[in-house]
């Protein structure tokens, strides 16, 4: 899937990827989508509540062997 | 017989309609704000991580967050500290540092750090400074000191509230 940018949060445990996360939606424009990698496996439900909180939208999300990926709109 | 009501005379919809728009923009002013507010009462290294990572998380979510420190939790906020253990497991309490780097999580000093850059609100209480003996100048920068009125007005505003001793 398309990304306008990537980020590589793999290594960090929660709250570390939101945190990054968070920081990256701040510079990012309306529409562009981030393409989020973790490994942290509370991710897996923090990603979607930090969308649902903030309003930017998760489009896809997917596992591969311990890796998850997110793409997110922001909006 | 019943004794006939005040209102049951013929609908004034503009009247009833001004009287709901009154009562919606009340209710609008009291609605909590998307804020969390957390009260830290002691100073042992568990107790004290917490509130940072639950911080540090809710403002990356967008919420406001106001963290007031009081009794042994007072002393978190002085300049460099570096909580131990409690207790008996005190003696583990390098062993524990050394843990958290290995799983690339921010010591103590680092949250605190992470929580200012965020725009967490750390507030000192008073009382307890005096109490404990800390000074303004014993304390790390960014730090309001408040009474318990002006940090329950806070918690009285915010969606969430914990309390850490």
């Amino acid at each position: 899937m398309k990304a306008d940018k990537e980020l590589d949060a793999q290594g960090l445990m929660c709250p570390m990827p939101i945190v990054k996360l968070a920081k990256e939606a701040k510079v990012m424009d309306e529409g562009e989508v981030l393409h989020l990698i973790v490994d942290d496996e509370g991710a897996k439900e923090d990603v979607p509540a930090w969308c649902n909180r903030t309003g930017n939208e998760l489009i896809k999300s997917s596992e591969d062997g311990g890796k998850l990926h997110f793409w997110i709109k922001m909006s | 017989m019943a004794k006939k009501k005040k209102d049951d005379g013929p609908l004034d919809l503009d009247a009833q309609m001004k009287e709901l728009e009154k009562r919606i923009k009340k209710l609008e002013k009291d609605q909590p704000d998307d804020a969390i507010a957390m009260v830290v009462a002691a100073n042992s290294f568990d107790k004290a991580m917490m509130p940072f990572i639950m911080g540090v998380t809710a403002a990356s979510m967008g919420m406001e967050v106001h963290i007031f420190f009081t009794f042994f939790g007072i002393n978190l906020l002085k300049k460099g500290y570096s909580p131990k253990m409690p207790g008996m497991y005190m003696p583990f309490t390098g062993m524990m540092v050394n843990k958290m780097k290995t799983l690339n999580i921010e010591d103590f000093q680092g949250q605190l750090k992470m929580a200012k850059e965020l725009g967490v609100n750390l507030y000192a209480c008073n009382t307890s400074m005096e109490m404990m003996g800390i000074k303004k100048e014993d304390l790390t920068n960014g730090i309001e000191i408040v009474g318990a009125a002006a940090f329950l007005d806070m918690a009285a505003n915010s969606k969430v509230q914990l309390f850490i001793s």
